[in-house]
Formats: C-alpha cells, structure tokens, sequence
C-alpha cells in the first residue's frame, strides 16, 4: 500500500472527521506520511480544531497502526481505496467518493453493471411481491443488485437475489464489525460468501443516524440505475433517489395506489419525473438498453383443477377461507392443493392465511 | 382410656394412612395434639368440643393427648375433626371399641355436629383401597366422587350424630352404591361446539388433526379473529377419557378443591386458561402446600395460553420439561410432590404488536424489529415442541351474518375417536398412546416413506426454507393425517397437507 493509502486509512480510524476535513488532509500531506508529519506541521491547525488534533497526535504510532490493518485483514477486511484500480469506475464519478471502501467478500462485484434496489422499511405485500419480480428479472440478466442491507424493501432484494443465484453489494452505515439492524447479520454472513458487503467507514465505526443518509450517495453512485419498489413519504430511498438523479444515474419508481400511505413516495417521483414510471421489469430492463428476453414458457402441467384456484387469486389475494368457499372444496383437500401449487412456485403464500397467484 | 382410630393424609395426589391415637388421662382438663399437626388440626379442639356437645353427647373433662402416627410427617387440613371426636368418645365409652377397628373415617365438623365436605377426599380412598383398606366413612357431601371405586364399602354421613348412632348399631346407613363411569360419561356437556363457530376452514382442520394425534398447536391470527373461540370448541372434539384417565384428572382436581358436589368425578376433559400475568407457581405447582399448578390441572386435557408472547417468558420456558416427561416435581421445604402433566397445548398469538401484521394493506403500525421482537419472544425450543401452527384468518362480515350450519364437534370427534383407534392399536405395546407422543424409534418404525415422498420431503425443505428442526413434526404429523385418513403409509398428499401447518418454519415475513 502507497503511503496516500496509509493516511486515508489512518484518517478514516477517526470518525469525527467530516469529509471535507478529510479531502483537506489528504492534499495538504500527499505523498507524506502523514502520522509524521503532522505534529510537526502548521498549516493542519487551520483545520482541525486544537481538541480534535490532540486526540489524533495520540495515535501515531505505527504500532497501533499497523495493528489496525493487520486486524482487518485478518477478519477478511479489503481495503479499496480510490487510488486502487479496483475501485469502481462509476463511484469515482461522483461528486464526493469515499476515499476508501472497506470491503467483505467477492470484490469483483464492485465494477460490475449494477442497479440499486431501495425503498421503506415497512413493506406491505404489494412491495414485497414487486421487488422480488424486478430483482428477478435483473438477475437473470446478470444485473448486481446493490442495497442497504435494512429491513424491508432492502432485506428483500438482497434475499431474493440470493436466492436466484444472482448477485449483491450490501452497503452499510456504519462500519462492517456494526451489522444494522442486528436481525440482518445472518444475511450480511450469507452475503459475504459469494457476494460483497462493504463501508466507507473504518470497521470499527458505529452506525450513527447521519451516516444512513450519505450512505445512499454510494449505493446510488456503484449504480447505473435506482429502482424503489415502494417508498413511504419520508423514506431515506428518497435521498438514494437524489443522488441518482444529481450523479447523471436513471431513476424508476414503480407507481403504488394514491391511498396507500406507503407508495407515497415512488408516486411522488413519478410525478416529478414522469420517465421513471416503470410497469413491468421487462419495460425498465429495455429502458436500460436490456434486450427483451421472451419469457420462457413455464412448463409446469397445470392440474385441471388447480386452474379455477389459479384464476381466482389471479388479480387479488383471497384468504384460505374465501378460496374454500369459492372452490366449495373441504379444507384437507385445498391444502394438499395449494401446498402443491406453491411448491410448484405457481402461488404464494401470504401472511394471515391467503394467498396470491406468482405470475402477477 | 386409650382409643385408636384411622385416617388418611395427602402427600400429592396419593395418600397415606395416619393412626390417631387419643388417651384420657384423669388430670387438669386439656387437649394437646402432637405428631407435627398445623393448625387447622390444633383448632379442632374448639370444632370437636362443640360438635360433641351439641350432638348431645358427653365431652370429657379431663386431660386429652392426641398423637398423630407416623409422628415425623407434617399433617395438615381438617379432615381429622371427625376420627378425633369418635375417638374421645370411644375412650369415653360412648361407642363400642370394636365397632370402629378397619375403618377409615374422614371428615370435618361444623360446632352444631354437622360432617362437612373435605378436598382431597378421592386419592386418599384410592390409596387406602391399594393397601387394603376397605371400609371408609366420608362425609355425605363427597359421596359422588367416592362411589366411583367399587370393591370397598362407603358410608357416607351427614352429622357426628348419625354417625355414632350408626357406629352403635341404633341406626342404619346404607352402604355407598357404585356408579357406573359409562353413566357419568352420558351426562357429559360441553359448552363450546364447533358448529357455532362459522367459517374458519382451514383452523378447524387442523384442530382436528391436533385431536387425533394429540399435537400441540399454535394459532396465530389478528385480534377478534376467533382464537379463543376456537380453541374453546376444542376439548369438545377430543376423544372421552377413559376409566383410569378421568381417575387421574379427578385426583388432581380433588387435591385441588375444584370438584362439582353434584358431579363427583371430572369426566370433561379438562380445559384450562390461565391468565398471561400467571406466575411460574401458578402454572407449575407449588406454594407451601405444594399444590397442583395450571398444567396439572390440564392434565388429560388441554392447556390454551392465549396471547402466549404475554407471558413472562421464564414462566413459559419452565413447560419445556414437562411438554416432555409429562410430568412435573415440585420440590417445596415440607415435601417433595410428583404431578402428572400431560396436556396438549393450544396457543395462540397475534402476527405482531398490534395484531395486524399482514392484514390488508396498512393497517399495521408496527415497525419491522417490533414485528421481530414478538415473533422471538417464544424460544426455539419451545417452538419445537408445538407441531401444528396455523393461520387464523379474520372475520368478515358477510361470515358472520351467513347462516348455513356448520359441522358438529360430535361428527368431527367420530373421525378423531377413529384415527385415536389406530393410535391404540398401533402403539399396544409402549406407553404411548398418541403420535405426537413418538420416540425416535417409534418414528423409524410408524414414520417411514417412500422414495417418491422422500424426494416431496427433500424438494419442500428446498423450496420453501424449512429449518430442520421442521422434520419430524411434518412427519409425526403426516402420521397423523394418514390416520385420520384411514391409510397404512404416509402418501404424499399427507406430506403435502403437514408441510401447510409450519407457517413459522417458512420465511413468515421478510
């Protein structure tokens, strides 16, 4: 590693650092070591407050160093800075790159063709159902889903991604020792076999509130593309949507029903940017520049009496109950038939007891 | 004057014998009792005196020793108030000694000479009947539940008075007849029946799948769905206890104080509801007197813990062993007691907070680690051990107001009683005698498939991501489905009916 390296990783052990501060650091001792350099130097103490400055003439040694590096090494940390030819080629374009992305597992991914999949935290069905065609559809053609690794919409493009043998980048807010929320850290594991989580903060960082909205800028800045399924009022999505459309990057918004508290967002954008309206995921992939791949003929044989179930979830969701009544058929038996159904992947199924058909 | 009389005490639900030796001393007048006696036993020289006065009988005025043999165990209760005054008045003369050899007597006094009812009353008679004792006098009011037992003579009093006059042969008692247990099973009602509990497919299914093999289930639904209501209707599905069965939960019952002076024997299979503030002592067992607990209580029948994440969770945690062994040991400073526990349990829980996760579009307020958090409540382990979970849909109107009958439980129960034969049948020569209760080499042996249901098995858990742990139930209750079915093997579409009621196993949200 450059010595340019070494001070930006020296410099991102200390989150208090703003990004501007470090930028001015980092020219000011290019080419320097700056953990000699700057105890002795002048020109610093114009920028960093005397508080600050003494806290990190503390820890020059190049012991305590060394150590750090040593130690995320050996936790499989990969250390990218921006002067690594790895770093990814469309990151750099935008306006303030992190200077070091801290990365775990498959780091090939990071120059790959990728599309941000964000949205709420809260998902209804709707969105879940939504997210889990488009990451589909991207990963059959090989598109990386990159996300956030929250709750809800993000959870679930990471999982369905993994589960079509596609690929993703997790991007976290704080650092990678800090899983948030901690009921994800068994997909972040799962994650980091074969695909990629990574931080512009040190590892040892914790994820504060204000590090979730700066964030966004890298999801949005890896991306070509962002998509939100589905994204409430307030969403942070909606700063992912900002730096996208700041960074030159395509925006979708996949329209929700006008009532529906949580679609407000994505309606919002699609009134403010009627080109991001995207209906189907065959529609955005060509947008993309995708050729359109046919749909391959299911070959499933369809029971002739599993079609009228087929048909009456077909638009709706209906609960056990209602399809019982419709079908007039006893409860054992439409559980051998559903449990058939959705082995076959034909429905799904839905909390609180209902169903829905899977080809929307 | 020395008098012997015999009695019984309780340890548990079992009981032994105790001698009440009582001698009269010329002396200063007193009444000392010894043989480690609480003090309901001490009191009794108040109950006793006025009883026997006011029977019309003479109480001595002299010293009065009382002991209590085994005189190293500590006795409790009340029910030593009527051999004590026959025994002072048999050291006063006032009833032939030999009159009163081989009985048991039982019984608290009131002070106008009244025998007024104990608890207890049934696993006393049939511990003294294993070791020999014959013949019992019980006060009147506990007649129903003793005359159950046949092969022992019961005499039933209703006054002190009665009973010395019985003792000296001016009086006639008849002897207790025996009721026949089929008789008391024709009287049986229960409230709840599945034929008002309008739609709900799905939920009655498995319910009666739960019946038939004695599963426990869970019923997850959003509040006003009809949880309660449905797991009310249960007992009533269950299949009729047996002779020995309605013996043990009766038992229990009597050590409790909860037997119907009418009824005498419990017949319904219990169904107990304990409130989620319960405290582990409540459900376990416990107290001083280390009493019988909620589960206990549910022995034989079923235990329903509604809202189950309302619980404490050590308080729910502590049923782990018990689902089990099918028992419980309480261990409390006096002594160490063994009760029966075995119940199934029906459970139910809302899908989050505030009950309407997934219910419509946006109903729900609560956020994604809320949902969480209350779906991790209930531990791993103890999950493991409920078989069955089952969505419960929410009611709509147009159900509600919908008057086309519903089957009854009576119907439904035929089907159970019959899948519960096979059982039987199945399991002659083990202690088990349902297939949720399977050990693992029963399940080698009842729970074998074929390669086509193997690969069923194997392509579901690759579907549908069930945790392993998953295994065994979706067999043990394919089992069960096969029964009620009336088939020798598993077939597939029992595998694929078993797989439906592991809605936790599957992601069950994202």
């Amino acid at each position: 590693m450059t010595v340019d390296d070494n001070n930006i990783i020296w410099l991102d052990l200390f989150s208090f650092l703003s990004y501007s501060k470090k930028a001015k650091l980092i020219n000011l001792f290019r080419g320097k070591n700056i953990r000699e350099e700057i105890v002795k130097s002048q020109e610093v103490k114009e920028i960093l407050s005397d508080h600050d400055l003494n806290q990190m003439c503390l820890l020059t040694s190049d012991v305590y160093f060394s150590r750090q590096v040593e130690k995320f090494k050996s936790d499989g940390i990969e250390m990218i800075t921006i002067n690594d030819p790895r770093y990814p080629y469309l990151l750099k374009q935008i306006y303030d790159p992190p200077f070091c992305l801290y990365c775990k597992g498959n780091v090939d991914l990071l120059n790959t063709y990728c599309v941000g999949v964000v949205g709420s935290r809260k998902i209804t069905e709707y969105g879940t159902i939504v997210t889990k065609e488009y990451v589909k559809a991207m990963c059959e053609n090989n598109i990386t889903i990159v996300s956030g690794l929250a709750a809800g919409v993000d959870s679930v493009a990471h999982k369905t991604a993994l589960e079509s043998g596609g690929n993703t980048i997790a991007v976290l807010a704080g650092g990678l020792y800090h899983i948030y929320p901690s009921f994800n850290s068994n997909l972040a594991k799962t994650i980091t076999e074969n695909n990629l989580i990574l931080s512009e903060n040190s590892p040892d960082s914790r994820p504060l509130a204000y590090f979730f909205p700066i964030r966004n800028r890298i999801i949005a800045g890896l991306s070509k593309a962002v998509l939100l399924t589905e994204a409430g009022k307030k969403s942070g999505a909606l700063h992912t949507k900002n730096y996208a459309i700041d960074n030159n990057r395509e925006v979708f918004a996949v329209p929700g029903r006008i009532n529906s508290p949580m679609s407000e967002g994505t309606n919002a954008i699609i009134k403010e940017l009627q080109g991001a309206i995207t209906l189907s995921p065959a529609d955005m992939l060509e947008s993309l520049g995708f050729k359109k791949i046919d749909k391959k003929e299911q070959n499933v044989q369809v029971d002739l009496t599993d079609q009228p179930i087929l048909d009456f979830i077909k638009s709706e969701k209906k609960t056990f109950q209602q399809i019982a009544d419709h079908l007039n058929m006893p409860a054992n038996e439409l559980n051998i038939k559903l449990m058939e159904l959705e082995m076959e992947g034909l429905i799904e199924k839905l909390p609180n007891n209902s169903y829905i058909s899977a080809n929307l | 004057m020395l008098s012997k009389i015999l009695s019984f005490a309780l340890n548990g639900i079992s009981g032994y014998p105790v001698e009440i030796e009582l001698d009269i001393n010329p002396g200063l007048p007193s009444y000392d009792v010894v043989g480690l006696a609480d003090l309901a036993i001490k009191e009794s020289k108040a109950r006793v005196k006025s009883a026997i006065q006011n029977s019309g009988y003479k109480y001595p005025i002299h010293k009065i020793i009382i002991n209590l043999a085994p005189a190293d165990t500590k006795k409790e209760g009340s029910m030593y108030d009527l051999p004590i005054a026959l025994a002072i008045l048999t050291a006063s003369e006032e009833i032939p000694k030999e009159k009163l050899k081989n009985f048991v007597v039982l019984g608290e006094l009131s002070l106008d000479g009244e025998v007024r009812k104990l608890n207890g009353i049934l696993p006393m008679i049939i511990s003294a009947k294993q070791m020999g004792f014959k013949k019992f006098i019980i006060p009147s009011e506990n007649s129903m539940e003793a005359s159950y037992i046949d092969d022992i003579e019961v005499y039933a009093v209703a006054t002190l008075k009665d009973t010395v006059q019985f003792l000296k042969g001016e009086k006639e008692i008849e002897r207790l007849k025996v009721k026949s247990f089929e008789s008391a099973l024709s009287e049986r009602t229960y409230k709840n029946d599945f034929a008002y509990v309008k739609g709900q497919v799905s939920a009655k299914r498995a319910l009666e799948i739960a019946a038939a093999g004695g599963h426990n289930i869970l019923l997850i639904g959003p509040p006003g769905s009809g949880k309660t209501m449905l797991a009310k209707c249960f007992p009533s599905i269950l299949p009729d206890m047996t002779f020995e069965e309605s013996l043990e939960v009766t038992k229990i019952h009597s050590v409790a104080g909860l037997i119907d002076s009418q009824k005498g024997i419990v017949v319904e299979r219990p169904f107990r509801s304990p409130h989620h503030t319960a405290t582990l002592i409540a459900l376990t067992g416990g107290g001083t007197k280390a009493k019988p607990g909620e589960i206990s209580l549910a022995h034989n029948g079923v235990l329903f813990l509604d809202e189950m994440p309302e619980y404490a969770r050590n308080t729910i945690e502590t049923l782990r062993q018990p689902m089990e062994d099918g028992y419980i040991t309480v261990s409390r400073n006096a002594n160490t007691v063994q009760y029966p526990a075995s119940f199934i349990l029906v459970a139910s829980m809302n899908p989050c907070p505030c009950g309407y996760y997934g219910n419509g579009t946006d109903q729900c307020k609560c956020s994604p680690t809320a949902i969480h958090n209350y779906l991790n409540k209930i531990s791993g382990p103890l999950m493991d051990r409920i078989d069955l979970h089952i969505e419960v849909d929410s009611v709509k109107y147009e159900d509600l107001s919908d008057d086309r009958l519903e089957e009854k439980s009576a119907d439904i129960k035929k089907r159970v009683d019959k899948a519960r034969k096979i059982q039987l049948e199945r399991f002659k020569d083990t202690n088990i005698y349902s297939n949720s209760k399977m050990g693992e080499k029963e399940f080698k042996k009842f729970c074998k498939l074929d390669t086509s249901c193997t690969d069923l098995v194997e392509m579901a858990f690759r579907k549908l991501n069930l945790s392993a742990r998953a295994y065994n139930r979706i067999l043990k209750v394919a089992r069960t489905i096969a029964d009620l079915d009336g088939k020798e093997n598993i077939e597939k579409q029992h595998i694929l009916e078993a797989i439906q009621y592991r809605t936790l196993d599957k992601k069950y949200k994202v």
